[in-house]
């Protein structure tokens, strides 16, 4: 997988079900191949996927509970592409993965992700998984070159179960389960903090909305993943700050057949307004002076 | 696959067709060739590919970054023989490999296994 600043290559693990993931950069002609850094859960996959390698850094999407399970990790990578950090757990992968860069303003990006609500409970979004420090790299690597010796294969009781552990399924968490509760978050600092969208204050018609995120209730906007019925979040370059987006308010993003209402942004994804009831299909014109929705029944 | 800065440069693959093979059994495989005058001549360079890409870049270009516009990257498996295997394109495969050429297989390194 090549971009113009980056060359991504997956390398069969001998078990050729998994992989490990290798780049390099245009700076070294994509000549220098080296082991990307990923924490500990997300080493071993068996696929990944390129999300974004605007502004020098690297959007990954790894399916670090197998591939039957709806969601897997965000990690963002350093300007090299190599060493990469848990931005976001848990986002959602449906036809695609639902994350959509902010095109129309740097450093903004939009995801759903699972996050179910406990009763009682204040979510909060969940960062606070595998630190990953120098220890764990050289553990790991003697790790691989005992294994690496012959007769020694897979003889580490502890390093099977790591394994499994890192192809671990959830089965406990039904598909329908996951995608009935999905929450919108937006970054405005590529991927460092990811907050709930705030809701409008008023309706498309002027009467006033009371939906607050101190109440766990906020803006949720269709991508990807419910497949092509409703429109995704849309932006473009040329229209500098606008976002338009199809969603729901409310503690969760609705089901494809619960009604839905067109909202836009006008300072990339910070302020939402409640535009057209009902959900749209829509196209930006001339730097965003004319914005076009049609119905969408 | 045109070349990203050279407008008249292209790669494309095909696979054999058994036509091509009159004294010997035929075997059906990938092979990759290259154009650098719009397709009106085609220079094979090697068999059993699977993905392939140019080395050049315009990022790269503009960052004052010199890559040989030769420059070609493909993903193959260097010992096959007989027909190319299907399901490694289902699987994840040991036996393909990452190679680099800078004058179209003249001479090809592998830089990844």
């Amino acid at each position: 997988m090549k971009t113009p600043q980056y060359m991504f290559v997956a390398v069969a693990h001998t078990d050729e079900k998994r992989i490990q993931i290798f780049s390099s950069n245009f700076q070294s002609g994509f000549m220098t191949l080296k082991k990307v850094r990923l924490p500990k859960d997300a080493q071993l996959s068996n696929t990944f996927t390129l999300l974004d390698t605007s502004e020098s850094q690297v959007f990954m999407f790894i399916e670090n509970h197998g591939t039957t399970s709806p969601f897997g990790n965000l990690y963002i990578s350093d300007e090299k592409g190599r060493s990469f950090t848990l931005s976001m757990s848990n986002v959602i992968k449906g036809v695609a993965v639902d994350f959509e860069r902010v095109n129309s303003l740097d450093g903004t990006f939009i995801v759903n992700r699972y996050n179910k609500l406990v009763p009682g409970q204040r979510s909060k979004p969940d960062l606070s998984i595998t630190e990953f420090d120098e220890a764990d790299m050289i553990s790991e690597e003697a790790k691989k070159s005992r294994m690496q010796r012959p007769g020694m294969e897979n003889t580490s009781r502890k390093q099977q179960s790591t394994v499994k552990e890192a192809m671990r399924i959830p089965d406990s968490i039904p598909q329908q389960e996951v995608f009935d509760n999905v929450r919108t978050y937006i970054t405005h600092n590529k991927g460092a903090k990811w907050e709930l969208i705030r809701a409008p204050t008023q309706t498309s018609k002027g009467s006033p909305i009371d939906c607050h995120v101190e109440d766990e209730c906020s803006l949720h906007l269709e991508i990807y993943s419910q497949g092509p019925t409703l429109a995704p979040v849309y932006s473009t370059e040329t229209s500098v700050g606008i976002v338009l987006g199809t969603g729901n308010l409310g503690k969760r993003l609705s089901n494809v057949n619960e009604p839905k209402n067109m909202y836009i942004s006008r300072d990339g994804g910070l302020n939402w307004k409640s535009t057209k009831a009902g959900a749209h299909i829509y196209e930006l014109g001339d730097h965003g002076s004319i914005i076009v929705a049609a119905k969408h029944d | 696959m045109f070349h990203p800065t050279q407008r008249t440069w292209a790669l494309a693959a095909s696979w054999t067709s058994c036509a091509e093979f009159q004294t010997e059994p035929c075997k059906i495989y990938k092979e990759i060739f290259v154009t650098k005058n719009l397709g009106e001549e085609w220079n094979y360079m090697t068999n059993y590919v699977y993905d392939f890409e140019w080395g050049q870049s315009i990022h790269a270009k503009e960052h004052g970054v010199k890559i040989p516009d030769e420059r070609v990257f493909v993903t193959r498996d260097d010992n096959a023989k007989g027909h190319q295997s299907d399901s490694k394109r289902k699987t994840w495969s040991t036996q393909i490999d990452l190679f680099v050429s800078d004058d179209f297989f003249g001479t090809s390194t592998k830089i990844l296994e």
